[in-house]
This record gives structure tokens, sequence and C-alpha cells, in this order.
């Protein structure tokens, strides 16, 4: 090194000429930022750090919320809301029967103890409990005479205003009795006693559907229709009045009352008021029941019934809670493994910077350093950047779980708990660079230790997979939960590979020397560094392929999951909608166009199988327009299924074999049902599983009409011992009002969707939780893919002097840009390959055992994540072509003449 | 021990049958076969020798970076001998000042001169009072505020030489220190440490440069791990171990090609002859 001369002149030094502030600051930022591509790099790593682990915590959140939202939306405002029910019990007995003013003070008592419990004011309901009747011109019309609370203020009033001591009349009455305000409506009861109402005004009947107000009195403003009964139909009219008419008008014909109270649950409301509202129900409910209480005694006094809320409310929130207990395990699981590896980058930085900063650090040893001295100058430099990534993080992770998570909203003490998590991260991110640098910095001071042998991290790594591989696969699958050991198995397996590959490139790369030597400067200097197999192409490969074999595993865990819980939603609602009919009420037309009907037959006996089958009955010609078809379930398609059981040419019934069938069952079978009837049966085809099979076990599907001949001809009537079900593609809410208004009868509380099998909690949970599991990959990808990169640039300045000498001796900059372009490319093609390798089968062996929803066929269904493959090659690209030209500006950057002169 | 609790006549460092073997995948290496050196306090010490002759180990345990496999060191009164690494840290810290060939080895890149002094005294426990001073003796008073890369090779190893003498340690160590600049600045530099030693600091110097040799006080020839000759005020010394072995100069050895010599004991001396 040569000196620029003599010694100079005097200058004055730079503590007089610069201003004290300025001294503080350049004294700040050498103590807590030295170098700030260090500093970025580690905020970069506690960002990733704190996303990942603030992940967890505000995606259980969102999934809560999101959980709820979905469970408010799938129910009715009158569903979700709760409504009790009391009514008079007439006592024949009872020679002077209470009073029906007694019915208002139950109506008091009740409403005082909702408030007193700290709910709203319940909408009370006080209606005639026996049917009066009023004669119009068209005929007699049934009064339903009722008030509720808020009831006048949320009619149309054509005609009038309301009064204390008056009633408002439906228009269709007003106009097919002539009747209006200031008139009197007469009625009379089943017993002649007459009932006489002022009117105060006319209101117009409100139309379907109602509004929110009078969501679920559907019965008190719908003409009722009583198809398929005997009883006759009468017209009702709804005659609103206040409560006091309403029981003297009881009084007056000596009818019982029936009293409906509804709390309506807020609209909008979040996760954690309807865990209040629901807890002041509980309140509500132990307050009706008290036995000294209001309601109890004014119940008794009164002789009603005791009032008992009913509400789906703690159902939808039960579905919440298990939605968020099957979820955490796995996010949790994810969430940690992506932070464990993100603190593994933290201290891979910690060691790093001492190895970047090896020299100034042998200097101060040599002058009695201490380690755990300059642990704490780690320390110290790594505070600002790991609060400033953690804060990044923490932004970023709430900022994604907000645009992508189940719900934007969270409830209340999630952001707290996870700010303890974002300060938890930082605080274990920032001791492991403190551990790290003392044991970095300490191994560098050791004197006289004789060599280690170094570990064989391969051998030890292919063990630990052989143990959790066998764990996961003879171990209790747990249902098909997702945990840790199954997600963490095809991670390993590619690191193995890529460990085994890379140490075998030295020996490839010495048999090839005579091939390579053939080949143009830039290949061969690219292809000998990647034969080589040094440490820098192991950690470069092992990395992006572990990296990249989350992405392909995430991607394979979340399609294929997308695609079972598809195949077994096609099954388990077979078309859109199944609406079990009850049997023998209806006296049904045709079933509405779209639809068609099939017959179940549960527990017959398949000889000579000697299986226990289920049978569904179908009509062929129907299933193509009506039936999803999955082509998971079979490789056949569904018309071609549908022509094969509409065979008509033999003597037996054809039916399909669908789920679990032995191999050697036969083809012609009997399903017997007890000794009741038999049917022949020939085997037209097998199916993984058939729409609409409800269980995982063997089912026939047959034709339907053949199959009810066939129970004909056995001498019984089908129709005995076949359930019908309704399927039907669309929305559940016209075609329940079609099938209603057509006279069908059928239980809403049974109607099946699609739409409530894909609100199961496993599937939300699973869903959700490979969401996650996929934006973690993304991320991991990410940084191994910019790692990668980086390492590509990191290893050029290594190279410098090599690259100076590469010039004199005659190779261009273009060939050495060319050769490290390659070289990157090779590096990240082989880690691409390697993770697509290893992670895909392993994924795939993985999918069987994580099935959602055990009881529904078919299994799980694996799928090659193409869109996750097109990324990763995209993204291996992409990172190659920026690496190259990161590469050719750090060499463009390079003095020649300065780099020989620093080099060792 | 401090320094000043010693003798002033006391050697800064003494070496006695010095051996020093490092393990290697390949097997064992000899590096120091039973060396006897003694650093006298305030005077420049050069170790010379060629590659593999045992100067570098032999100046890692003068600088208490390293213990001996066998024999005694004792450094600025310290015996090295089940010193623990922490206490060979503290003797580092508080005795010894280090200087690496390289001069940007030696340095931080972000602290300038005077922040360099400052960071070395705080390190040695002192309060730097001697930083102004050490600066004008080194020839960078007018270079306080610039950092590293703003100094000359020679500027940066005059640094390094002011960073490692702060706080007067008992002995300062420098491996190879010229062999990075040019004579010019060697000559800069041999002065600069003259200086110091001429203020009382003891200085050890391992070197192949012939001029930084010609500075030193006295010159410790090494050869295969053991001391060939010593030289003392221009005159070579042989060195006879505690066992009574003589160590021969090359030249002297020459003349025995059969490892075989007669002795004859004189009123003088002691002279040795090739049998005949």
């Amino acid at each position: 090194m040569l000196d620029t001369g003599p010694s100079r002149r005097y200058v004055p030094p730079m503590r007089a000429s610069v201003p004290r502030s300025r001294r503080a600051v350049r004294r700040l930022r050498i103590a807590l930022v030295p170098l700030l591509g260090q500093a970025v790099a580690l905020s970069v790593l506690v960002a990733v750090l704190a996303a990942v682990a603030v992940s967890v915590p505000l995606l259980v959140g969102s999934a809560e919320e999101g959980s709820w939202e979905r469970e408010r939306s799938r129910t009715t405002t009158a569903e979700i809301g709760t409504t009790f029910v009391s009514a008079s019990i007439a006592d024949p007995t009872d020679p002077e029967p209470p009073r029906a003013a007694l019915g208002g003070r139950v109506d008091d008592a009740v409403v005082e103890a909702a408030t007193g419990v700290g709910l709203d004011t319940p909408r009370s309901l006080v209606r005639l409990r026996d049917t009066a009747f009023i004669s119009t011109p068209g005929g007699l019309n049934r009064l339903l005479l009722f008030s509720r609370t808020g009831a006048e203020e949320n009619v149309d009033l054509v005609e009038g205003a309301p009064r204390a001591d008056a009633v408002l009349i439906p228009q269709r009455l007003a106009e097919l009795t002539g009747l209006g305000a200031g008139d009197v409506l007469t009625s009379q009861n089943g017993g002649g006693l007459p009932l006489e109402l002022p009117i105060a005004g006319v209101y117009a009947e409100p139309a379907s559907p109602l509004s929110e107000y009078w969501a679920g009195q559907e019965a008190l403003l719908v003409q009722p229709r009583y198809r398929g009964l005997d009883d006759p139909v009468y017209p009702t009219a709804a005659v609103i009045a206040p409560r006091a008419v309403v029981l003297d008008a009881a009084d007056e014909i000596e009818s019982g009352l029936f009293l409906e109270w509804f709390l309506p649950l807020a609209p909008g409301l979040d996760v954690d008021g309807a865990r209040s509202a629901a807890a002041r129900i509980d309140r509500l409910r132990v307050a009706l029941t008290t036995p000294r209480g209001d309601v109890v005694r004014a119940v008794a006094t009164g002789n009603f019934s005791p009032p008992a809320p009913e509400t789906r409310l703690p159902a939808a929130l039960v579905t919440v809670d298990r939605t968020v207990e099957l979820l955490i395990p796995p996010v949790t699981a994810v969430g940690a493994g992506g932070a464990l590896a993100a603190l593994v980058l933290v201290g891979a930085w910690a060691g790093q910077r001492v190895r970047r900063r090896e020299g100034e650090l042998r200097a101060l040893l040599v002058r009695g350093l201490s380690p755990g001295r300059a642990a704490a100058v780690a320390l110290r430099e790594a505070v600002l950047p790991a609060i400033a990534g953690a804060a990044a993080g923490g932004a970023v992770g709430w900022l994604l779980v907000r645009a992508l998570g189940p719900s934007p909203d969270l409830p209340d003490g999630v952001l707290a708990g996870a700010a303890s998590v974002l300060a938890a991260g930082a605080a274990v991110a920032l001791l492991t660079v403190l551990l790290v640098t003392a044991a970095a910095v300490r191994q560098m001071d050791v004197v006289g230790r004789r060599p280690r042998r170094p570990v064989p991290w391969v051998a030890v790594i292919a063990g630990v997979t052989v143990a959790v591989g066998a764990l996961v696969l003879t171990g209790d699958d747990g249902g098909g939960d997702v945990d840790l050991l199954p997600l963490v198995l095809p991670l390993l397996a590619t690191v193995v590979v890529a460990g085994a590959v890379t140490a075998l490139l030295p020996r490839l790369g010495r048999r090839g020397r005579a091939r390579l030597g053939r080949l143009g400067p830039a290949p061969f200097l690219a292809l000998s560094r990647v034969a080589a197999g040094r440490g820098a192409v192991r950690l470069v490969v092992v990395t992006t392929a572990l990296a990249l074999a989350l992405v392909v595993q995430a991607g394979a865990l979340a399609d294929s999951a997308a695609r079972t819980i598809e195949a077994k939603a096609t099954v388990a609602a077979a078309g859109d909608v199944v609406v079990p009919i009850l049997r023998r009420v209806q006296d049904a037309g045709p079933s509405p166009e779209g639809t068609t009907v099939v017959e179940r037959a549960p527990e017959l006996n398949l000889a000579p199988a000697g299986l226990t089958v289920d049978v569904l009955a179908v009509r062929p010609g129907d299933l193509t327009g009506v039936v999803r078809w999955d082509p998971a379930l079979s490789d056949r398609s569904l018309a071609d299924l549908a022509a094969a059981l509409d065979d008509r040419s033999g003597d037996r019934v054809p039916v399909l074999l669908a789920g679990p069938f032995p191999a050697d069952v036969g083809a012609e079978l009997v399903a017997e049902f007890g000794r009741v009837y038999a049917v022949p049966v020939e085997v037209v085809g097998r199916v993984a599983a058939f729409p609409g099979q409800t269980t995982d076990g063997p089912l026939l599907v047959a034709d339907r009409d053949r199959f009810a001949a066939a129970i004909r001809a056995a001498g019984r009537e089908p129709e005995t011992f076949l359930d019908q079900e309704l399927w039907a593609r669309g929305e559940a809410a016209p075609l329940l009002g079609a099938l209603e208004a057509a006279g069908w009868a059928f239980d809403p509380d049974q109607v099946i969707t699609v739409d409530d099998f894909a609100a199961r909690p496993e599937l939300s949970a699973r869903t959700w939780s490979f969401g996650h599991l996929r934006a973690v990959a993304a991320l991991a990808g990410l940084l191994g893919l910019t790692g990668l990169a980086l390492q590509a640039v990191a290893q050029q300045r290594r190279r410098t002097a090599a690259s100076v000498l590469l010039t004199r001796m005659g190779m261009g900059a273009p060939a050495q840009h060319t050769a490290a372009a390659l070289e990157t490319g090779l590096l990240a093609v082989l880690g691409a390959v390697l993770a697509v390798a290893v992670a895909l089968p392993a994924s795939a062996l993985l999918v069987r055992l994580l099935d959602p929803v055990p009881d529904v066929l078919p299994g799980p269904v694996f799928t090659v994540p193409w869109g996750t493959l097109a990324a990763v090659a995209g993204g291996t690209v992409l990172a190659t072509v920026a690496a190259a030209l990161l590469v050719g500006r750090a060499a463009r950057q390079a003095d020649g003449g300065r780099v020989m002169r620093d080099a060792p | 021990m401090p320094p000043e609790t010693r003798s002033p006549d006391a050697p800064a460092a003494v070496c006695s049958g010095l051996v020093r073997i490092y393990w290697s995948p390949s097997g064992e290496v000899h590096a120091l076969k039973g060396v006897d050196v003694v650093v006298p306090a305030g005077r420049i010490t050069a170790i010379t020798g060629p590659s593999g002759s045992g100067k570098s180990s032999l100046l890692r345990i003068l600088a208490a970076q390293d213990r001996p496999t066998a024999g005694r060191a004792e450094v600025a009164g310290q015996s090295l001998a089940g010193l623990s690494t922490r206490r060979l840290r503290a003797l580092r810290r508080r005795a010894i000042g280090y200087v690496f060939a390289r001069p940007a080895q030696n340095l931080s890149p972000q602290l300038t001169v005077r922040e360099h002094l400052a960071a070395a005294a705080r390190l040695r426990g002192t309060r730097g009072e001697d930083g102004a001073e050490l600066l004008e003796r080194l020839g960078l008073a007018d270079r306080a505020g610039h950092v590293p890369a703003q100094l000359s090779g020679g500027e940066q190893q005059r640094l390094a030489f002011a960073q490692a003498v702060t706080g007067r340690p008992a002995l300062l160590v420098a491996d190879e220190p010229t062999s990075e600049l040019d004579s010019r600045t060697t000559a800069d530099l041999l002065e600069a440490v003259r200086g110091l030693a001429d203020t009382g600091t003891t200085v050890v110097l391992a070197t192949h440069d012939p001029l930084a040799a010609a500075a030193a006080d006295r010159v410790v020839h090494l050869r295969s791990g053991t001391v060939a000759h010593e030289e003392v005020a221009g005159r070579r010394l042989a060195v006879i171990d505690g066992d009574g072995r003589v160590q021969l100069p090359e030249d002297a050895l020459a003349r025995f090609p059969d490892r075989r010599a007669l002795l004859e004991v004189t009123g003088d001396g002691v002279v040795l002859r090739e049998p005949r």
C-alpha cells in the first residue's frame, strides 16, 4: 500500500469544525446504525418474523369475526334474534278464569326483566288466541287482533291516525267492508260472542318481503296457505290495536291470549356484541325462571305458560367457536414455524454480521474484547432495526389480514394480543442476535482447541425426516387435523434431497470436467462454480429449494383442499338445494322446473356380498340438469352414467356402486329389505361417491321408476318404504317459496344447501388455515428468491479480485456477467426443480391424510397446483434476471486497482 | 499483574521451552519446539524467520491470544499456563496492544481517527488522556476527524499503533506491520515505533522486512520452530537452552554435515570444531 506523501500541514480537526449537534447525531448513528445495509436487512427479516407471528392472533381474530359474519348472513333476523312466547292456559274447571288484564302484567314483567339485564326493550306481541270472524261481502275473514310494540309506526296509514282506544284495519278489509276511520268493526267468535272495535285508521298491508321490523311475523301479515289439509281457508285480517284494546277484547269474547316477545339482534353487531348479547339472554333466561321473580309470579297468577327464549344465536356462536378452535392449531403451527424460520434467518443475519465484520472484531478480540461485550454492541445496533422491522411487519400483517382475511374487523383484545406477540417477536429477535453474536465471537476467540469433527447435517436431517415421516404416516391422523408434523415433512424431505444432491455435485463435476472444458468461457465458468458444490452453492440450493418447497406445498395443500371441498360439496348437496319432503303430507303437483325428486331407502342387505347399503333412486334423465357433478367422482361423465342407469334392456334394475364397495362384489346382486322386498340389481358402473350420498358407507344408485316397480312387483307400496327428497339448482329461498306455494310439505330446518356445507366449521377452518399457509409460503418464497439474488451479489463482491484477474486474462465483462447469471440461474433452477420434485409428491402423500370432513365422500382429492408452479417458475426467472442485473451493477462499480490493493 | 508493579528491569515477556502443537485433520503440527525467548522491557524486539518457522505462533502466545502446549510463557509478569480464556482476555485488555499486518484489518471503517482512540481507551478501561499526545507523536493530529478510507496505508498503520498503545500496555505486539507498506512509509512508521519505544513501550514485531529487523534492538531468528539465533547490537548470538542444547546459525551448522562436533572448552570460551 502506498503512502500519499509526507506528513500534511495541520488541518483543524473535525471536533472544532463540526457542530455539537451533528457530532451527537453522528455518534448516535455510529452507535445504533453503523451500517445501513445491515440494518435494513435485519429490519426486513424482523418484519417477516413480525408479520408471520402477528398473523396468528390477527387471523384467528379475523376468522372469529368472519365466521360470525357468515353465520349472521346465513340466518334471518327472526332466527338470530330472540323470541320467547307465552300463552294463557285454559282451565275448564276454573269457574272464574283469570282476566286477560293479567296478560298485561306478564308482558310488563317480561319487558322489565329484559331491560333489567341490559337488553333493549323487546317488541311485545299480544294477540287474541281464539279465532273471531268478520263477516264481509266476500265471506268470513279471520280476525287477527294484535298489538305489537311500534307496529303503528311500521305500517303506512292510508287513512286516519293511531289512537289509544281504536284499531287499525288492513286496506283489503276496509275495501271489502267499506269501513274506515271512525267506524266500528264488528266480529264475533266461534261461540257467537260479539266484539266491536272502533276503527282509528286504515293501513296499507306490507308487501312481501316484509321489512326487518316484521321479520318472523309472516303469520300475521301473509295470507296462509293450507293446501293439502282439509281445513277451510279463511282470509285473515290483521287488525292492529293498542295492547289495552286487545286485552279488553280478550275479556269480551272470553279468549285466551298469545304473548310473544322478540329481541332483534342489532344490525352490524360484531362478534363481541353477539357474545355479550348471548350472555345477557342467558341472564334473562335465568330471570324468567327465578322462582320468586316477577315474571314467574305474573305467569302463575295469570295462568300463562312460562316464556322461554329461543334463538339461534348460541348455535351460531358455537359454530364460530368451533371454527376458531379448529383454526388455531394449524394457524399456530404455520405461524410458529414461519416465525421460527424467520428467527433462524435473524440468527443467520447475526452470524453473517460477525462474518462481515470479522476483521474488525478480530482486531478488537486481540485487544481483549469479550464476546459478551461484542454481543452487547450487536444488540445495541439491532435495536432500532428490530423495532422498525417489528412495526413494519406488524402493520403489513395487519393490512394483509384485513385485506385478505375472513373479515376486516377484529374482536376486542385481538390487537392488544397481537401487539404483545409483536413485542415478544422483536424481543426474541434481539435475544437471538445477542446469543448468536456471543457464540460466534466466542468461537473466534477460542484458544487452542482441537478441531471439531463436522456434523453430518444431511444425515441428521434425513434421520429426523424418517422419524417424522413414520409418525405422520403411521400415527393417528387426528381426523384430518393439520398440525406441525405433517406440514414440516415435505420441507424436511426437500432439505435432505437438496443437501444430498449438492453433496454429489463435486463428484459430478469431477466426472464431467472433460466435457466442461469443451464449453465456452461463460458456461464453463458457471458450471464449474456450480459443480464445485462449495458451501455457498449448498446454502443457496438448500435454502432456495426449502423456500420454494414451502410455496409448492402450500399451493398443493390449498388447491387440493379447495378441490376436495368442491367434490364433497357436490356429494353433500347434490344440486344446490336438497329439500327432504315430509312423507304423505303433501298433495303436490309436479315438481318445479329444474328440480328432480329422488327417493331413498336406508340399510338394505346386498346379497350375496353381505353388505349393508343405502339406496338412492333417481330419475336418470333429470340428473344432468339438476345434479352437480365433479370429475373426481368418476372417470365417466354424468351423462354416461345416467345413460347406463337408464338402460332398460335387462330384467334387473341397473345400479351404480357408489363409495366403498369391495372390488369383487360381483355384477348381479339382490338388494333386500328384510323379508319385505327384494330387488335384483345389475351393476352398471362404479363411482367414488354420488351426489346426495349422505354417509361414507356404500350406496346403490338406481333408476327410481324401475326400483319402485321392482318393489311393487314384490307386492309392496314403494311410498311406504322410500323417503323423498327434492333436489334443485339455484337459490334456496325462491325455491322454498315456490314449493310452499305449490303445497309441498317440508321442514325448512332440514333443507340442505351447498352454502350450508361450505359453512361447516371444518371447511372454513381448513380454507382459512391453508390460505394463511399460502400467504406465509409466498413470503418465504419471496424471501428465498430475494436471498438468492442478494447472495449472487455478495458472491460477486467476494469475487471482485478474481473478476479483475479474469478480465486481465482476457475474459470480457459480458462473458463474466453471463457466467454469473448462468450460475445464479442454474442454482435457482436446481432449487426449484428439487422443490417441485420432492414437495409435490410429499404433499400428495399428505393430502390423503388431511381429509377435512371424513364422513362425506369422496376422500381427499389431490390437485397439481399449476398456478403455484407457474408462479415458482416465474419467480425463479425473475430472481435470476434481477440477480444478473444486480451482479452486473456490482461488477461495474468495482474499482480494479482498489480491489487488487485490498485483496487479502 | 499491572506493569507498574513490576521491576522496571523485568523483561516484558519470558518464554522458556515453549512448545506449541496444532491439530489438523492430517495430524499434529509442531509449530514451536522448545523456544526460549526473553523480551526486554522498553525495547523493540523483532522476530524473524521464514514462513512456517513459528513466528506467528510465538507472536500469538506473546500476545496472550494462545497458550503454549508445553513450556513456560510469562507475559507482563503473568504466566499463561492455566489461564482461562477469560483471564487471557483480561490480560490482553490490560497489558497488550496488537497490530495486524494489513492496516485495514486493525480499524473500523466507520470510526474517525479520534473515535478509534476513544474506543480503544474505553476497551482498555482508561479515559484516553494520552490520545492527543499519541496522535501528535504518530503524525495523525491533523487527521483526527478522518475515517480510515480517507487515510493512506501508512496513516492507517500508524493509527493502528496509536490505538494499540493507548493506555500504555506493557507489551505491543505487531505482526508484520510493514509488510504492506512501501519503504518510505515503512521508515516513517518505524521511526514512530522507535519513538514509542523511547517512551518505554515494549514492542515485539514479527517481520520479514530487513528494515524493520534493523530497527529492532534485538532480533530473534526462528527456524523450524526453534530459535536459530539472536542478534543484539549487531552481534549474532547462538541460543543455549536449559538442557545445554545449542542452536547453531545456518552457516555454522553447514560446517557440520555429520551433525557431530569436537567441543573444546578454552579459557575464554567454548570452541566447536569439525571432527577430522
